[in-house]
Order: structure tokens, then sequence, then C-alpha cells
């Protein structure tokens, strides 16, 4: 009784059956993982709500501190780089050798890294403008919520790296192939997250 | 006497005919109702005649309306309870295996699996008895919502009420006065209190006037009470707040207009007035602040005081009084110093409490000492490193999690009986323990009996059965299982390091800030309970992603999810409750990290912090978390039942969706840890008719589990009697959850003995009876022989009657208005209570000795009492279908499975013990360091944060994460073992069980019994 | 298990999975670009406050969906326990997020 197998992120399927066989738990837990992960940024969210509004403390508020053009720049990176890594899985499942792999990684990597950038210098004008974490409970429940999410980006570019290295030394096993797998759910899962960000942070705190 | 001349008095108001019928004792009780009411009351009125302090002796009509309320649910309740404790002793009796009429061959039904028309009563009856309950919950929230106004011809007095450390300030802002820890009512009329805190949250209530509401800094909450009758009424704070708790009370007293007009203008014109100095005087300084009466300087001062207070830094209350510096500290050993040992301590401050804290201290190191040099001695390291520490078979990380729960389990036995102890001394006496010691003690008992014992003992026992019933080899990641293991372990070797090392947290295992934020416990108490905390919330979390995954993806061939024992259906439901539940504890304990290391303010009283988001998020875990432990005990003894009673569950599919409606229903009711936090009336009663809820499908398993006795031949093994004790305790601490469910009841009992005594109703037969039964039932699985059923059951008498000695006292406690984690007690009448509760603690004691002597006595023994064929109690599941102990890859061949209680067919169809028709090379996963290197890596990483030693930090946490990724670059994870050592080695056991004899029921416990049951045609 | 996904083999091809993630790119940029238009051109603020919000949200529910869809790869043909874990944690999320706000700002009402 064999099941129509189809995990979430792109199937290896039939160009490696082997590894998409492998692949049925591997990416199933690591689903299930994300989804605990997902619980964690849905509080964060539950928080900001309530303390951006209840707890500015005579403090900035959104509206003062955001910069909706920054945003604007970190939401298109960060979508670009969902983007690149999408060509990536394809390179990984279609193209069994050659650089397009490796190119496509290495451009969501410089992509990655331009978003965190932009977030810090995002965080250092605020800082700068006195709307630090310590300001109030609403620029606290904010630097968490967005510097969880840009911590879980950074992560995603070690673990980046990490896999980079392995492909070079180990070549496309199939741990290695899993590995970049789940990499690929959890790159995705944090644009989900970074929509919900740019919506009801920045968007929600500049239309109020 | 003379009280319940008032009482009754005071019933004849409220209308309630059904109280009125049986106060009126001298006349003739026609109706059996009225009569079983009377017998309640008269129960109520033997706790009341002795102390006449609680919500059950009402002096207004707020309390009344509460008590008649209390007493109507315990009546409903009873319909079902009663023929619970009827049935259940006539099931055990009628369907014992010894009884000879019983037994014959019509009676005995061993597939009697369902009945339509039972079922649909065993729903029934709790879904009728929870409307009932519920639509009269709905009423009462609005009726009684403490902001209500109440209906009375006099206009209200306006009474502002401020809290400070241990004291309270009453201010009336009509009359221009203020009083401290007194407080001035007028009989008839209703008093309108308007109440906040200048320091952390704490809770305000006078029990005979009626329930109480929590007072926050920059928050106002609302109450209304009225005194029906002139007298002096104790007031009290029920919330925690330090060492000063126990004596933080005040006198309300009730007075005709006259005499309260009189009283005004005395203190207008010769009480000094309340200046600034003085109301500094009152903030800064602790303690009591006597009945002096003060003028109010400024009308607005309750107002201004959300603004100004905020701001206000107050000094330390608990631990040591150390300066905090706002610098980063960058010395080699950050904050720690030479006066953090608990043996310096003692030294320099030798005292009784210190002494005892010394001693704690000294038995951890001795121990620990101990185990080095034995392991030394019998060259024991080796073999702990290479078969343990680094395994990561599912069964031996199993065992490793049980052994931390036993451990961490004499530790927090023994505390409980030194509080209890304690306690029951410290009637107008100060005892053995002083207050800060004392608030180490609760706190470190309940985080080390949640997080500790309960959740390393469920995990254990969820990580050794589960696999091998579902006929998997192991799960579905072994090293992320050790990983976890080694979280949870770490947790566990901080709290154990705090005896030594510095000093615990006071603020209890739920840690409310703002108490425990930086500003009111500076010390490094706080910083051990968030770090230990925190690493075995992401080890849960962990262990519940891997064994979901395990169920969905590793099941052998033919285990369809509805053939799964229910013991894997509760464990699946854990699991998913742990994946969901755990995160808002990590975001919890991070935000209070950050706001004590960081200065962030997420809880903190000034600049926008809101400490209500925190009981909101601590709850979000903390409900799931009581199911978290409790399903897989309910799965426990749904396998422990049908084994024990020769029979098929009963009603298998109704279990199931009980037990997955009570996975979903657990996370709409977190919101009834704080019904007193002053939200609104429909709030409170949608959370509460969702935590009634709850209950049904509860009922409905225990209604099943009689059920699956009735037609059976019950066998009362250890395990089988911590299972029927279980069902009897445990619709008790039903009833009373049923009770606390209803926000108005919650009001008079919240924070109370009568809490405390349900939850431990509710968790020590629920989970501590279910792993024990559980530990009975499989530890000949595990170990290869049988536990001494002898010192079993003594252990289970001493548990059981422990029980009930231990707790019973303290819901009577809890009536009579006294309050948990209170160090010191003031009313006499209480002693007798508390008395008796310590002798039950020593029994709990006698108890946990037992089951360690039992340990001791089997393994000397453990050659008569081996069960190599490795079924000795006729089990059903496919984990008896092995030998005892397993090998290490669980099954030679994996199953197939083709129907429910799969092992139980396989012998009746002679199937059992057939050799197959061929074998396959296994894989097994390879031990690996990886996971004891995070596991002290987390120790280390919890120590440095704790004493801010920032280098080791960095450190530890590198050293963590570069334990994985070096991990990640191994590729050899698996090794081999051939067929042909699969095939020798099952062939040989299959070999003697064949040749081994079969043990009928009857002769389970004595040396016959080697593992092979004798199967009934 | 599934039998009407049984009888569609899945066929893997190139084509098929690139269309995959231009459509879910190009929807994607387009609701983003949406959202941010109606805030920064100040076309929101017509609207009354709340349909405002409510049009954010919408489009952020769409975004989110469209991520899922195309990049995730989750649809109704996927498996089916992934599927039902989504939903599954879509209605706990829904419980812990919508139960904190309406209790946080119950409280904060009330507190006044």
């Amino acid at each position: 009784m064999k099941q129509p197998l189809s995990h979430p992120g792109l199937n290896l399927g039939s160009t490696d059956e082997y590894s998409h066989d492998e692949a049925e738990p591997v990416i199933f837990g690591f689903w299930v993982f994300l989804m605990a992960d997902l619980v964690l940024f849905a509080l964060l969210f539950a928080t900001y709500a309530s303390m951006s509004v209840q707890g500015q403390a005579g403090g900035p508020t959104p509206a003062d501190v955001f910069d909706l053009p920054s945003a604007f720049i970190e939401t298109m990176l960060l979508l670009a780089s969902s983007i690149t890594f999408g060509m990536a899985s394809l390179a990984l499942k279609y193209r069994a050798d050659g650089p397009h792999l490796v190119f496509w990684l290495a451009l969501t990597f410089l992509l990655g890294a331009g978003f965190i950038g932009m977030e810090l210098r995002d965080f250092q004008t605020m800082i700068a403008q006195g709307a630090t974490p310590q300001r109030s409970g609403f620029l606290s429940a904010f630097f968490l919520l967005v510097a969880t999410h840009g911590i879980h980006v950074t992560a995603g570019l070690v673990w980046m790296l990490v896999l980079l290295l392995q492909l070079r030394v180990q070549g496309r096993t199939t741990a290695v192939k899993l590995r970049l797998m789940r990499l690929a759910l959890f790159w995705h899962m944090l644009d989900i997250v970074w929509v919900c960000i740019f919506t009801f942070v920045y968007l929600f705190g500049v239309a109020l | 006497m003379l009280t319940w001349q008032a009482t009754a008095a005071t019933l004849a108001q409220s209308n309630n005919t059904i109280i009125m019928v049986s106060m009126r004792r001298n006349r003739p009780q026609p109706h059996a109702l009225a009569r079983c009411t009377g017998a309640l009351l008269l129960t109520l009125q033997s706790i009341c005649a002795s102390a006449s302090d609680g919500f059950i002796n009402p002096a207004g009509p707020v309390a009344a309306a509460l008590r008649d309320h209390f007493v109507f649910i315990v009546l409903v309740m009873m319909v079902v309870i009663v023929p619970l404790f009827i049935a259940l002793p006539w099931a055990l009796w009628r369907y014992r295996i010894g009884n000879k009429s019983g037994n014959t061959s019509g009676n005995y039904q061993p597939e009697w699996e369902f009945s339509w028309s039972l079922e649909l009563l065993v729903w029934g009856l709790p879904v009728v008895i929870v409307t009932i309950l519920g639509w009269k919950l709905w009423e009462q929230s609005y009726q009684l919502d403490p902001y209500r106004p109440l209906p009375a011809t006099a206009a209200p007095l306006e009474v502002q009420v401020i809290s400070l450390d241990w004291k309270w300030v009453f201010i009336y802002p009509d009359q221009g006065i203020a009083s401290a820890d007194e407080l001035m009512m007028v009989t008839g009329r209703p008093v309108r209190f308007r109440l906040t805190s200048g320091t952390v949250m704490q809770s305000f209530m006078i029990p005979r006037l009626g329930g109480q509401i929590y007072t926050m800094a920059g928050m106002i909450t609302q109450l209304n009470l009225l005194a029906s009758e002139p007298g002096e009424f104790r007031g009290l704070n029920t919330q925690y707040n330090g060492m000063g708790f126990a004596n933080q009370k005040f006198l309300a007293r009730a007075v005709s207009q006259a005499d309260f007009d009189a009283w005004a203008a005395n203190v207008r014109q010769s009480k000094p007035p309340l200046d600034q100095a003085a109301w500094a005087q009152l903030m800064t300084v602790f303690g009591t602040a006597g009945p002096a009466v003060l003028r109010q300087h400024c009308r607005r001062l309750f107002c201004r005081l959300r603004v100004e207070l905020q701001r206000q830094s107050s000094p330390p209350r608990s631990g040591r009084n150390e300066i905090v510096s706002a610098e980063p500290n960058f010395a080699l050993l950050g904050k720690l110093t030479a006066q953090d040992i608990s043996f310096v301590q003692t030294w320099e401050n030798p005292v009784m409490s210190e002494f005892i804290a010394a001693s704690a201290g000294g038995v951890m190191v001795i121990g620990a000492v101990v185990v080095i040099a034995l392991l030394t001695y019998y060259r024991g390291w080796r073999a702990l490193w290479c078969d343990w520490l680094t395994s990561v078979d599912h069964k031996k990380v199993g065992i490793m999690y049980i052994v931390v729960a036993f451990v961490m389990l004499s530790r927090a036995i023994i505390e409980a009986v030194l509080m209890r102890y304690h306690q029951s001394i410290a009637v107008n006496d100060p005892g053995v323990l002083s207050p800060d010691h004392f608030g180490q003690l609760f706190s470190t008992h309940g985080s080390i009996m949640i997080f500790f014992v309960a959740m390393p003992f469920v995990s254990g026992i969820m990580n050794y059965i589960m696999p091998q019933q579902i006929g998997a080899r192991d799960v579905s990641f072994p090293l992320l299982n050790a990983i976890s293991l080694w979280l949870t372990a770490a947790g566990a070797a901080l709290v154990m390091i705090s005896l030594v090392v510095g000093q615990f947290s006071t603020g209890g295992w739920t840690a409310y800030p703002p108490y425990t934020g930086i500003e009111f416990s500076p010390g490094e108490g706080v910083d051990y309970w968030i770090w230990s905390i925190s690493l075995s919330s992401v080890g849960s979390t962990l262990t519940g992603v891997n064994f979901a995954t395990t169920i969905y993806k590793n099941r052998a061939p033919g285990m369809t999810l509805f053939r799964m024992p229910l013991f894997c259906w509760t464990t699946l439901c854990t699991s998913i409750l742990m994946i969901f539940a755990m995160a808002p504890l990590t975001i919890a304990t991070l935000m209070l990290a950050l706001d004590r290391y960081a200065g962030f303010h997420f809880f903190t009283n000034d600049l926008g912090g809101n400490m209500m988001n925190y009981a909101n998020l601590f709850w979000l875990f903390g409900h799931p978390e009581v199911y978290i432990l409790i399903l897989p005990a309910f799965g426990v003894f749904s396998e422990v039942i049908s084994t024990y009673s020769g029979k098929v569950i009963y009603g298998y599919k109704s279990l199931v969706f009980a037990t997955m409606s009570i996975a979903v229903l657990s996370f709409t009711v977190w919101l009834h840890h704080f019904f007193t936090m002053g939200q609104g009336a429909n709030v409170n009663a949608i959370f509460g008719i969702a935590t009634m809820l709850i209950g049904v499908p509860t009922g409905v398993k225990v209604y099943d589990w009689l059920l699956t006795m009735v037609r059976g031949r019950i066998r009362l093994t250890t395990a089988m009697l911590f299972s029927v004790s279980f069902m009897v305790t445990f619709v008790i601490g039903g009833l009373t959850g049923v009770i606390l469910a209803n926000p108005p009841v919650d009001f008079a009992v919240h924070n109370s003995l009568f809490l405390v005594a349900h939850f431990h109703n509710m968790v020590i037969p629920g989970v501590l009876f279910g792993m024990i039964a559980g530990y009975q039932f499989w530890f000949p699985k595990a170990f290869g022989f049988r536990l001494a059923e002898y010192w079993g059951k003594w252990s289970f008498w001493c548990w059981s009657i422990g029980f009930y000695l231990t707790f019973m006292p303290l819901y009577a406690l809890g009536l009579m208005g006294a309050m948990r984690r209170t160090v010191e007690w003031f009313r006499p009448e209480y002693t007798g209570w508390l008395q008796v509760s310590f002798i039950g603690a020593m029994l709990l004691l006698a108890g946990f000795t037992f089951l360690a002597v039992q340990l001791v006595v089997s393994m000397r023994q453990r050659d008569q009492r081996r069960v190599p064929a490795g079924d000795p109690w006729d089990g059903r599941s496919l984990e008896w279908s092995n030998s005892a102990p397993p090998p290490e890859y669980n099954f030679a061949v994996v199953p197939t499975v083709f129907a429910q209680d799969v092992f139980t067919r396989m012998k009746q169809q002679q199937q059992a013990y057939a050799s197959p028709d061929h074998y396959e090379d296994i894989l097994v996963p390879t031990n690996s360091m990886v996971a004891p290197v995070i596991g002290i890596a987390a120790i280390v990483f919890g120590f440095a944060l704790v004493w801010h030693i920032w280098w080791l930090v960095g450190v530890s946490f590198a050293g963590m994460w570069g334990a994985v990724i070096a991990r990640s670059f191994v590729t050899e994870t698996e090794r081999v073992i051939p067929a042909s050592e699969v095939m020798a080695e099952h062939e040989a056991w299959l070999q003697r069980v064949r040749a081994s004899a079969e043990t009928p029921r009857e002769l389970e416990d004595t040396r016959s019994n080697v593992g092979r049951a004798q199967v009934l045609a | 298990m599934n039998g009407d996904a049984m009888s569609k083999p899945h066929v893997d091809s190139y084509a098929q999975d690139l269309r995959s993630y231009c459509i879910g790119g190009v929807l994607a940029l387009l609701l983003t670009a949406l959202a941010f238009a109606l805030v920064a051109f100040g076309i929101l603020p017509l609207f009354e406050r709340l349909v405002a919000l409510a049009v954010l949200a919408v489009l952020a529910v769409v975004q989110i969906v469209v991520h899922f869809r195309y990049f995730l790869h989750i649809s109704w043909r996927s498996h089916r326990d992934d599927l039902q874990l989504v939903l599954f944690t879509s209605l706990i999320l829904f419980l812990m997020v919508g139960g904190t706000i309406w209790i946080l700002f119950n409280l904060h009402e009330r507190m006044m």
C-alpha cells in the first residue's frame, strides 16, 4: 500500500527515489518543528499586538519610529531570496551537477545577508533616536519580535554556509540533500513570518 | 455558636430553600435531598465550628451566594460520583479472579467491548450535569462579577486600596482620610473598592465577606462587598509577595453609620497628616504598619500612584539584600563569590534554617562523591559512558529519564515533608525555616515536581514503551531524543547546583513577575529558575516533535492509527500538546530574562510593562501542561486495567475520541488560572464553561475504565491497585476541579490551600500513580524480572492513605481561609489539620521508601523473578511479544499487525513465538557523544548565565552549536547487525520460550511465572 | 490511502516546478507592493480605520496562502498528515492569539 508521497517543499520524486523515500519522516519531523516555531512567533505577535497599543508609556509610537521605505526594501530582499532559494531547490532536483545549485544558494545568502544588514541599520537608527527596547513595553515587544525573526534568518545563513561547505566536502549525498530541503522549508517559513511582520507591525503601525 | 446563628440569619435572606430546610435542625426533614444537604452542611459546620473564618461562614451576601453556589455544585456532582463509588467496589468484588461463582463462563466475557446504551449513558450523564452547571455558572458569573455594584438601598462607600510591601493602605476619598491595616465599613452599606498596588502583584481578600481580586501596579481593579452584620473580619493578601507575606493582614470592622462618622471625624481632627514624608515611609519601610490612622495629604494620591509609583524603585525583598550594580560585570567569575556557597553562608549565619539548607547541600555533595567513588571503585565509568550516557537507544534513554525523575522525586518529596513539618509547628511560632528558605522550598518543590519529576517520568515511559507498541525499532530521530534527555537533565542539574551555590527563586513554580523581576528579586534565584526551565522546555518541545513523527511515520505495517494501543494515542496527544504548548513557556521565560538581564519592559511595573501578559503566556503553557502529564498516565491506566482485567478495553473509540477532545479543549481553558485578575464576566464565564466541558470526556474515561473491569477477571496487583485508587481519588479531584471552574467560587478559594489540595489531588493520582503503575507494569519488560508485589502493596497503601491524610485536611483548611505559601499561621484552630497533614506527608515518604525497598529486594531476588519469555502479565500489545529485556533492535522481524490488541490475537491464533520466514540485516544507530556534550555545555551555559560569567556563556554556547555542526559532518551514524546474528539470538530465545511452561493468571506472582502466559481458549 | 491522488501519478517536470515558483513570486510581489502602496500613498486613510486594517490583514492572509501553495507546495493534494498539521496549527494559533488579544484588551479596558 504505497502512498502517493508528497511532503512539504519541493519533492525530489522520481529524480532521486532513494532520497525521496528517506525524506518522508525527516521532512515531516522538520515540518512539525516549524509548526512549534510558528507558535513561538504567533505569541510574540500577540504580545506585540497588545503592547504596541497599551505599552507605549508616553514614548515614541509605531508611526514615529518605523521607516517604511526601509521595510519595503527588506521585504523585497527577503522575497527575492525566497525565489532564489526556489531556484536552488530546482537545481538540486533537476541538475545533478554543475554550478547552478551553488550559484543560487550563494545568491540567496547574499540577499539574506543584505536583509540582516538593512535590519541592523534600522535598529541602529531607532536606537540613535532613543527608541531603545528599554524605553517602553511597545519597543521591547517590537525588538524581541523582529530580532527573533532576524536571529532565525541569521541561523539560516549559518546553516547555508555549513551546507555549502558540506556540498564541497561530501557532495550531493542524500543527507546533504535532505538538509537542503529542510533549509528550504525553514527559509520559506521565515518569509511567511516576515509577511506578518511587515503587515501587522510596520503597515499596521503606520496606518493606525 | 454565635456565628452560626448569624449564618442562619444570613441564609434566611439568601432564599435558598434547600439550605434553609436543613438549617432548621429541630424540624422533621422529609426530603432525601435535604437530608443529604444536611449531612454536607454538618461537615461544613464541623469545619466552621473550629474556624469561622472562611467564606463558608459568610457575613455578607456575596460570601453567602458563593457558599450556596459551592454547595449546589457539590450536590449536582454527586449524581456522577456516587454511582461510581458504588459501582467500582461492586465490579472489583464481582469480577475478581478468585470469585468462583462469578467466573462462570457467561460472566467472563473478554471480548465485551461496547454497548450503545451504556455509552449513551456514560456520555449523556456528564453532558447533562455540565449543562446544568454551565448554565448556573454563566448566571452566577454575571451576578457575582466583582465589578458589579451590589443591590442595596444605601449609597456605596468608596474605598481606595493600595497594597504595599506587607501592608494595606485604605483611602476614603469622600471623607478625606486614610488608614493603614485597618478597614472601616458600615454595616449594611455596600463598599466599592478600587484597588491598585504600590509594589508587586497582590490579592485583596476578606474571606467572610466574599471573593478576592488582584491588585497590580499601574492597574485599577474593582471589588464590591457588603457586611450585613457588625463585627471584625480578617482581611489578607493571598498572593505570595516575599518575606512578610504571612504577616500581611488587616482588620475589617463593620460598624454603624454613626460610629463610622464619629471615627472619621476623630481621624480628621486628631491624627497626623499623611504627607509626603509619611507616605515615603509607608512605601519603603517593610512590615506591617499597625492600625495607625492617617490623614490624607492629597485626594488624588490613588490616581497619581499609577504614574508616580511606577518609577519609584524599591529595595529587594527576597534573598539577601544585595545592591545590584547596573554596570555589566566582566569579572572572571561574574557575580559569583565565596559567600554564595551554602556552607559558607551557614558558617557565617549559623541558624536552624541555614543549617537545614547546608545539610541539603551537603547530602547532595556527599551523594555525588559517593556515586563517583563507587563508579571508580567498580571501574564503572567506561560502562556508564559507553552503554548509557552516549547511547541513543530509545529504551536506554527512557530508563535514564526515569532515573532522573526518581532522583529528583526524592529531593522534592523530602522538601514537601519539610514544609509540612514546618507548617504543622508554625502556628503562632516561627517554626524551623526562615521565610526566605521556605519560599525557596515551595518554589523548588513545585518546579521540580512538574518539570523534573513528572515530565521526565512521562517522557521516559513514553520513550520506552511507545516505539515497541507500534512495532518500531526506534524513534524517528534517536540522537535528537538523547539530546532532549540531556537538556532536561541539564535543567535538573542546575536546580541541584542551586542547593550548593547560591539560592533558588522564591517566586513559586509560576514565577509571577513583577515579584520575579530584577527590581524585586535581584538575586540569582530567579535566574536559576529561568534557565533550568528554559532548557527543559526546549528538550520537551523536541521530544514532542520526535514522538509525533515516530507515531505518524514509524508504525509497523498494518498498524493503523485505530489499531494502536491507547497508550500510543495518549502519547500522540501529549506530543502534540508538547509541540504547541511549550513555546508559550519558552517565550514567557525569555521575556522575563530580557527584563532581568537587559532592562526590557515586558512585565515590569513601569514603562508600559504588563505582568498580566506573563500570567496569560505562562498559563497558555501551564494548562496544556497538565494534560501533557495526565494523558500518558491515562494511557498507562488503560493498558493496566485492560491487561489485569484480562479483557479488551471497553469503548476503545470512545476513549480515543475523549483523549483527543481533552487535548484540544486543553488549549481553551488557560484563563481559569487567573479568574481573579479582573477581566469581564463574559470572558470568565466562557473559559469557565470550557473548563467544565473537559469534565465530560474525563468522566467518560473513568466510566469506560470501570466498564473495562466489568465482565473481566480482575487481578489486584500493585499496578492495578494504583489504578483503582486513581479512579476513586481522581474523581474527588474532578469534583473540586468543577467547583474551581466556577469563577465566583474561584474568587473565594483561589490561592488557598483548597487550590493546593485540588491540584495535588489531580497530579498525585493522575500522574504519579499512573507513572508508578506503569513502572510496576513494565519493569519486568525493561529489566527481565518482576518486582516484589509484597513491598509494592506496602508502598501502595502508604501512597494512598498518605495522600488522603495529607490533602483532605488542606481542603478543609482552604475553606477555613488558610492561604498557600504561608510560612507562619496565626490561627490556633489550624493546628490539628496541619498535624494530620504532616503525618500524611510522612506516609507518602514511607510509600516512596517502600518503592526503593521493593527495588532492592527484587534485585536481590532477581534470579527467582526472571521472566525471560517476556510476557509476565498476559499482555495484549506488541511490547510483550519480544524478550525481556528486549534486544537493542526491539523486533527481530518487524511484525505485521492485523488487529487491535494484536499480541493477544497472535497468542489465540497460535502465531505468537512462531519462527519468521527469513531474517534481514538490521540498521541501528551508533552511540554518539554529541548528546552528553550538548548536555554538559547546557549546564555550563545555564550556570554561566545565572552568575553573569559572560566569557563562559560564549564558550558553552559555541560548544553546544559546535557539537551540532560537527555532528552534521559525521556520515557513519548507523551500524549493521547481520541477519545471522539476529537469527541466532532470536531463535535461541524462541526455543527457550517454547520450552517454558505456560503460567495461569492465578500464579502470576510466583516463581513459575517466567513470562509465558497461559492462553485461554 | 487517497485513491484520488493514486490515480494521478506525480510527474516531475522542470517546467511545471519552475512555473510554480514563478507564479508564486509574481503573486507575492504584487500583493506586497499593493499592501505597501495602500499605506505609503495614503490610500488607506480614506477608508474607515477598521476597514483599512481588515484590507491589510486580508492581503497578508492571501499572501501567506500563496507562499504555502507555491513555495512550500502545500495544497489539497498534499500528504494528508501535512495539511492536517497546518490546519490544526492554524486552529491552535487562532485560539492562542485570539484568546490572548481578547483577554489582554478586555483586561486593559477594565483596568481604567
